[in-house]
């Protein structure tokens, strides 16, 4: 105890110097904007950094999940090979006649607790993204890019308050739009289809093909309720996504190469 | 109050006063030499009592940095650098001790010691502060040419206020 406090006598001075320096500095931090910018965008240099090496860890142990999933998509391609090739006579497939291409990337970032979430992707400018670009996984749609820098891109995901993507009843034609309103992170909501429509629970839900964003017969997910409010002439239907979008790792861009072309000719009045 | 005590409580005052109401409004207006501040507080530090014990001389230099950053809208920025000041003070009275040692109770000032004396502490104290206050003003050292530039402009236009309030008051 008497060398505690003769340790306390001797360098008290220097705790108390240390004490007031971090007193000083969180004072500075919190009650500066220059400095508190300075400090936060230091430490998101650290912290990302730690973030990264972290999903480098991580991602092994996931390795066979993501390995399941990839050979699941493997199947139902080879799937359709097979079938082409079950007649004969696969047809020449000329690339250049292609009306999308897939950019393939990975989700390093997104939320979705919030009103209007975001992802962010690993592939930029430099990848030949662009805003208004398609996010598909191979379970669906995942958002739509806004967003581009050099290295990296942010997509509107579907659970935003500002998201609109033209959408179909499969196989039965009626289209209308898919809008994010009640914060549930698993359902969307199908506005503008005609309350005459012949629809029934476990439809399917597809993209229109109406945008120039998605091409069509993308599959968004499942009618979950419907019903028609009273007095209006639309229904409202509940769908089910069939993306579980807080499991998302890996997207494909959809670029669609005639994107400019149809804009073009849309704008003139 | 005895006098020892309210000589040094007045110059708290007169000297946070002069800061924030005289020297935070001048600017120089030529080229880089708008680059001009004025930091004349860290005398305060400076002159407190050779025997003060080390942590009253932290909390006390706490303080007045934190009155002068209420005036200029930085809280935190002049306390940190005049805490880190108050800190090294006695390291630096101890590089300099002159030869027959400090045989006094009163301040380290010009009147005690000598003005040569003087003039060497004061500089090594006015660097440590001015360096320090814009460092930590910068919060990062990508800066370090502007940060120099300031601490030179500083140091010299400070210095002259310094020696020159040595010059005209006796502190004992």
């Amino acid at each position: 105890m008497r060398n505690l406090l003769l340790f306390f006598a001797k360098y008290g001075s220097s705790f108390l110097f240390i004490l007031l320096e971090i007193l000083c500095f969180y004072l500075i931090v919190n009650f500066n904007q220059s400095q508190r910018s300075i400090f936060l965008y230091s430490s998101n240099l650290i912290t990302g950094k730690l973030y990264k090496e972290k999903q480098k860890v991580t991602d092994v142990f996931q390795l066979s999940d993501e390995i399941d999933s990839l050979r699941q998509e493997n199947a139902v391609l080879l799937r359709r090979v097979l079938y082409y090739e079950g007649y004969g006579n696969p047809p020449k497939i000329d690339t250049s006649t292609f009306a999308y291409d897939l950019i393939p990337s990975r989700v390093i970032n997104q939320s979705i607790n919030s009103r209007n979430n975001y992802m962010t992707i690993d592939k930029g400018a430099r990848d030949g993204i662009r805003i208004d670009m398609g996010l598909i996984s191979n379970d669906g749609v995942l958002g739509i890019i806004d967003n581009v820098n050099s290295k990296y891109s942010r997509a509107i995901s579907l659970l935003n308050s500002n998201i609109r993507i033209s959408a179909s009843i499969k196989n039965k034609g009626y289209f209308g739009n898919l809008l994010w309103r009640n914060n549930d992170t698993e359902r969307m909501n199908l506005e503008a289809i005609p309350k005459h429509a012949n629809i029934a629970v476990g439809d399917s839900i597809v993209t229109s093909g109406y945008s120039t964003i998605f091409p069509a017969d993308i599959f968004i997910g499942k009618i979950e309720t419907f019903n028609v409010r009273k007095g209006a002439a639309n229904y409202s239907i509940t769908v089910k996504l069939n993306n579980d979008l807080s499991q998302t790792k890996y997207a494909y861009i959809i670029n669609n190469y005639s994107q400019e072309a149809q804009k073009e000719v849309e704008l003139v009045q | 109050m005895n006098t020892a005590v309210s000589q040094h409580v007045i110059r708290f005052a007169t000297l946070v006063i002069i800061q924030v109401l005289v020297l935070k409004g001048i600017s120089l207006n030529f080229g880089f030499l708008s680059k001009t501040s004025f930091l004349i507080y860290p005398l305060f530090i400076m002159l407190l009592p050779i025997n003060i014990q080390r942590s009253v001389l932290l909390v006390v230099a706490f303080f007045l940095g934190l009155s002068v950053d209420v005036f200029y809208d930085s809280l935190g920025v002049h306390a940190a650098a005049s805490v880190l000041t108050a800190y090294s003070r006695d390291i630096v009275l101890k590089l300099i001790e002159p030869v027959q040692g400090y045989k006094t109770a009163g301040s380290p000032s010009a009147h005690n010691f000598g003005l040569n004396w003087f003039l060497l502490y004061a500089s090594v104290m006015l660097l440590i502060h001015s360096f320090a206050y814009f460092s930590i003003d910068a919060f990062s050292f990508v800066y370090i040419g502007d940060i120099l530039l300031k601490t030179l402009l500083c140091f010299i236009f400070s210095m002259l206020f310094i020696m020159m309030h040595q010059i005209v008051f006796k502190v004992n």
